[in-house]
């Protein structure tokens, strides 16, 4: 039999020590073929199609195409080696035409050694009829959809005789139409030998339109079958079927009012008519998949951006016109998903970052700032967080690790007292030790009567932590459960956009 | 001694470390080996640039704290010297005269900062483009107000401002000391300083923490631009005139004293401190490099290379770190 | 909020589809009324004579902008060639000979800007505001702070010549080298990918160009332009004072952007927009002379067609706060 076209071979990957890829085996097993592959965040995806692409290297294991080894040091090389990526954020320049997009590293050209913009245009529209789109080459890409946009990336890397192209997450943005245009597309290049690796999350799309489907479970993958082999939910137990034996720490807590309710809150095409609350004494978990909508709700809610629609009420008061500073002063934190760049000042000490968001409290006459405070708050957070610093004067934010690093932005808004916490992603990039502090810290803060909205992809922290967890898909609310029926698979149906059940009200 | 290991530790990043290495060698050398340069009449003319270049360098230095730079600020020089001068010399009770002379280049000083931090924050322009479009139409109104004219026979209150003593000190003297002070005071003590901070290292995380940072970034601006006008008050009540042209190619000198007292122009890290060793090793070569037959232009070309260079190390230093 | 959005877009956009040419063609219009003569031959290839140096400048300043960068030191460069032009050809070196040193400056002026701002990775206002001083002290210590005049009557004939007794040799330079350029911009990839740079430089880097090296290029041809801009309008002037082209660069910096190349990179053109930008420029400044002007006006003006070119671009696109 012949060499398959791409083969991965026990790849292995760490960050810091923590095994992201274990073992990797991974095949496209001959020109032409679709393959699925699905997973939760953080199962390794990302990971396993940056090495593929150049951009990070592995550890250990082979990469074979056609059976020769690969080993691409650059994204360069991967280009070369004929595989193409598709990735969410598109690298289109919207301030150039179509054929200018496609024709950045080389063009053709005329007689006189400069671009022909005649016969640019002309392979541009070839190129774009290869993926069924009937523009004119001289649009400029700034107003166009991304389902266009995505047909031209497609386009671009079928200019650079791909063999393998790569789409992570394609139809996120893709109304039903594009969708469906995207498939026929597909389709008409593995007719033509042009293979694929489709990851999505819409578990239909997948079955719909791959020949064989992978499953990627915590850095390994679980199984690869021929899709005859495979069901919905056959791949949502492979996705979840992870055994519970870690002990979240999980304490009862006394609910008490509501401290944060949100209604109808909806922005174009991110948020949908989202309406939750939030009661004194609870942990509220939000899971989803990325692309969900669960960091845009939160930052619509703490007045970071815009919305179209919607009502927040604060202790049962409307708050007219949410934003930082007024959540702060009122006793609302939000700790950002993105901490290098929403979270943390990097390059300022440990200190000046754990007092940054109560400044404002810390002026005494004339606007001075109370130094003994500062050094007062900073230390209680550093003692009560277990934070490892050297020295929280000079130690800069960026120098220590990304669980103290968190540990850091959680003081910082601990010591803002607040009522109501919203988390997104606290633990991501900790270490385990590190992980369970902040548990014990956030379960701590609910027993003394704040609310917590617990955002996170690991559905086992928020099974082990949470009182209740809401699901959101695309932008709406999808499900809810308390704890009594918290269920991996459930939550992955959610996550997934199946609204098994009712919605509570 | 810890407060004076704190206080080297902590007021000094290496670029300005280095600076002032070389301000006290530079000094010494000057004062030993610089035919003149050891003179009372030299020191003391030496001492009053000094004075103008470290009120003005101040206010600069809040604006690179953003990252931004701040090109009016010769243009307020000339405008509320000329315009104070007017009404100084409006005749009358000459106390209200002064107090409205000195009401009125603080004014302009505030106003024109004022909306320099304005096109800056609501229209988004870029702070180096904005305040080049300030120089030119304030700095021509005040040429065009007398055609380049200047206004002397100043009321004496006003002169003695310039002129006089309090307390046996120069009132230039105390009056850059109380601004070198109410600086640092503000830049490194106060809230709004350690806002000025956190906006320059950056604006989203700034934005999340609550801290005002469109605001702030206007203050930066009002700063820069009251600071110039104390600086005019100076400089005019000293001269005795209001001169339309006061400050033309200082520009370099203020950018210079600020960036080589190690103030990042990328913005997040500065001095005051540091600045104002800047202006002073500014003025010392200015002086020196003169005295030893140096024509200006080479001096300027120096001090050009050495904005440059220390440019550099800062962008070093940063690559460093990382 | 959105309203006052939309309509923001839509004027903006409006304006630089069709702004461009009705402004340039409502000034004609104006100015025609005003004197008739203004549309006669003469006085349009007067016109054109005079915007010659600024017009190459602008040509090659829009290489820079259209990759993001930004350089102030062109009005040093412009100088320091006509310096070396003029003193050369004094000397009795060949015209073509003189003409290729003082090419030859402004290209290691580039190459000195580049290698800082590409190489060293130092911000590009810096590194041009540092240049801007040193080139100048650099010229003025070849010239010894005299004036300078050009004696080599084959320049005059240079300078004065007409093609056919009709169209100015320097016209003719203004005109062929603001169509190579927007060739180069638009039909090379070299060109293209300054677009891309501008727009994006990290997706850029990611799609495999040569940033550092590109973005070098265009500091490298923004001083060779202007040291040919200095060739055209020294050897116009005949007489070249310590202060010349003191400030052209503001002038250069609103011709672009008037002429719809923006601040924020990854837009423009050279021809038309740059030079339309550049007679849109003289325009108003022709005007001013025709209207009998107060000197002093002339710097007030400039700020604010500067600042009403920099605002529609601003409007258009986004840039951080600084």
């Amino acid at each position: 039999m012949d060499a398959p076209l791409l083969a991965l071979v026990r790849l292995n990957k760490s960050f810091s020590g923590v095994r992201v890829l274990k073992d990797v085996n991974l095949t496209v097993r001959r020109p032409g073929s679709i393959l699925g592959l699905v997973g939760e965040n953080g199962a390794g995806k990302s990971t396993m199609m940056n090495i593929l692409g150049g951009v990070l290297h592995r550890d250990s294991g082979e990469m074979l195409l056609e059976g020769a080894p690969y080993n691409p040091r650059s994204p360069l090389d991967a280009e070369k080696a004929g595989i193409a990526f598709i990735h969410q954020e598109l690298n289109l320049f919207p301030n150039m035409t179509i054929a200018e997009n496609l024709f950045l590293n080389a063009a053709p050209r005329s007689r006189l050694g400069l671009l022909s913009y005649g016969a640019m245009n002309r392979k541009a529209r070839e190129a774009l009829r290869r993926v069924g789109i009937d523009l004119h080459p001289a649009t400029r890409v700034e107003g166009l959809s991304m389902g266009l946009r995505q047909m031209i990336e497609i386009a671009k890397a079928l200019r650079r005789k791909a063999r393998l192209v790569v789409f992570d997450e394609p139809t996120t943005s893709l109304s039903t139409n594009e969708k469906n245009h995207l498939f026929s597309i597909i389709r008409e290049l593995s007719s033509k030998g042009i293979s694929t690796i489709y990851i999505s999350h819409t578990l239909d799309d997948v079955l719909g339109l791959c020949q064989e489907i992978a499953v990627i479970r915590d850095g390994s993958i679980i199984g690869q079958a021929p899709l005859a082999e495979m069901t919905k939910e056959r791949m949502i137990s492979m996705m979840v079927g992870r055994k519970l034996d870690q002990l979240f720490p999980y304490v009862e807590k006394k609910r008490g009012n509501c401290l944060l309710r949100v209604e109808g809150m909806s922005r174009a095409s991110i948020l949908r008519d989202i309406g939750f609350s939030l009661r004194s004494g609870e942990i509220v978990g939000l899971f989803g998949l990325m692309g969900a909508g669960r960091s845009e709700l939160a930052r619509a809610v703490y007045g970071i951006d815009p919305v179209d629609a919607g009502r927040i009420y604060f202790r049962e008061r409307l708050v007219k016109r949410p934003a930082p500073e007024w959540w702060i002063e009122n006793g609302m934190a939000y700790i950002t998903e993105n901490r290098r760049e929403e979270g943390l000042l990097m390059p300022k000490s440990v200190r000046e970052n754990l007092v940054l968001a109560n400044l404002r409290k810390m002026a005494l006459a004339l606007g001075a700032v109370d130094t003994r405070r500062e050094d007062r708050d900073s230390d209680l957070a550093i003692e009560q967080l277990r934070i490892k610093t050297t020295d929280k004067a000079r130690q800069q934010a960026r120098k220590l690790s990304g669980g103290n690093q968190q540990k850091v932005v959680i003081g910082k808004w601990l010591l803002t007292n607040p009522q109501v916490f919203i988390v997104d992603e606290p633990t991501r990039g900790v270490d385990v030790g590190a992980k369970f502090e902040i548990y014990n810290h956030l379960n701590a803060l609910a027993q003394r009567g704040s609310a917590i909205l617990f955002i996170s992809s690991e559905m086992e922290e928020l099974i082990g932590v949470c009182d209740r967890i809401l699901v959101m898909s695309q932008g709406e609310l999808t499900g809810e459960l308390e704890r009594s029926a918290f269920s991996q698979e459930e939550l992955l149906k959610y996550a997934l956009g199946n609204r098994a059940c009712a919605l509570p009200s | 001694m810890p407060w004076l290991r704190e206080f080297n530790r902590r007021a000094f990043s290496s670029v300005e470390r280095m600076s002032m290495l070389f301000f006290v060698l530079f000094l010494a050398y000057s004062l030993v080996f610089v035919e003149k340069f050891a003179n009372p009449v030299n020191l003391g003319n030496m001492l009053v640039q000094c004075v103008d270049l470290i009120i003005l360098s101040c206010g600069m230095t809040f604006v690179f704290m953003n990252g931004g730079i701040d090109f009016s600020v010769t243009a307020i020089l000339g405008l509320s010297s000329i315009l104070g001068a007017r009404v100084l010399t409006l005749g009358g009770s000459p106390s209200v005269l002064v107090a409205a002379g000195v009401g009125l280049m603080l004014a302009i000083g505030l106003g024109v900062g004022a909306l320099n931090g304005l096109i800056v924050t609501a229209l988004r322009m870029p702070s180096f483009i904005a305040t080049m479009a300030t120089q030119l139409i304030f700095g021509g109104l005040a040429l065009w107000y007398t055609q380049s004219a200047t206004i002397g026979d100043l009321p004496r209150p006003f002169v003695q401002i310039g002129r006089g003593t309090l307390l046996g000190a120069p009132i230039p003297i105390l009056i850059m000391l109380a601004v070198v002070a109410g600086s640092a005071f503000v830049l490194h003590r106060t809230v709004l300083g350690r806002y000025i901070f956190a906006v320059g290292t950056n604006h989203r995380t700034s934005l999340v923490s609550g801290i005002p940072v469109k605001r702030t970034v206007f203050l930066l601006f009002v700063i820069s631009g009251g600071l110039a006008a104390v600086s005019s008050i100076v400089m005019s009540s000293r001269s005795g005139a209001g001169m339309p042209a006061l400050g033309k190619g200082m520009l370099m000198d203020i950018v210079g004293a600020v960036v080589i007292g190690g103030t990042s122009v990328t913005g997040g890290r500065g001095s005051i401190l540091g600045t104002a060793t800047g202006a002073a090793l500014i003025i010392v070569l200015n002086n020196s490099l003169n005295l030893l037959g140096i024509e200006w232009y080479v001096i300027n070309s120096l001090k050009g290379a050495m904005i440059a260079l220390v440019a550099l190390m800062g962008v070093m230093q940063a690559a460093q770190e990382r | 909020m959105r309203a006052a959005q939309l309509t923001r877009e839509a004027v903006s956009s409006g304006f630089y589809r069709y702004g461009l040419f009705t402004t340039f063609g409502l000034l004609v219009i104006v100015f025609t009324l005003l004197n008739r003569n203004f549309l006669s031959f003469p006085n349009a290839i007067n016109l054109l004579q005079q915007t010659a140096s600024t017009g190459i400048a602008a040509a090659g300043l829009v290489f820079v902008l259209v990759s993001g960068g930004i350089d102030i030191s062109m009005g040093s460069t412009i100088f320091l060639s006509s310096v070396i032009v003029t003193t050369l050809a004094n000397r009795g070196m060949g015209l073509v000979g003189a003409f290729a040193v003082a090419l030859g400056c402004g290209v290691a002026v580039g190459v000195l800007n580049g290698f800082f701002v590409a190489v060293l990775r130092v911000v590009p206002l810096i590194v041009t505001l540092a240049s801007l001083y040193v080139v100048r002290g650099v010229a003025l210590a070849l010239t010894g702070v005299q004036s300078l005049f050009f004696f080599n009557d084959v320049g005059e004939a240079v300078a004065y010549r007409r093609l056919g007794g009709v169209i100015p040799v320097v016209v003719i330079i203004l005109v062929a080298t603001l169509l190579v350029v927007q060739v180069v911009l638009s039909r090379t990839l070299f060109g293209r990918q300054l677009f891309a740079i501008g727009n994006n430089a990290a997706g850029a880097q990611v799609m495999g160009i040569r940033v550092r090296r590109n973005t070098f290029l265009t500091y490298v041809i923004s001083g060779g332009l202007a040291g040919l801009a200095g060739l055209v309008s020294g050897a116009q002037v005949g007489a070249i004072t310590p202060t010349f082209a003191e400030g052209q660069e503001f002038i250069i910096i609103t011709s672009a952007i008037l002429g719809g190349v923006s601040l924020f990179g990854g837009k423009g053109t050279a021809f038309p927009g740059a030079f339309l930008g550049v007679l849109i420029v003289m325009c108003i400044e022709n005007g001013l002379v025709m209207a009998g002007a107060n000197m002093y006006l002339y710097t007030i003006v400039r700020g604010v067609v500067i600042f009403f070119a920099v605002m529609l671009d601003c409007l258009r696109n986004t840039g951080e706060l600084r």
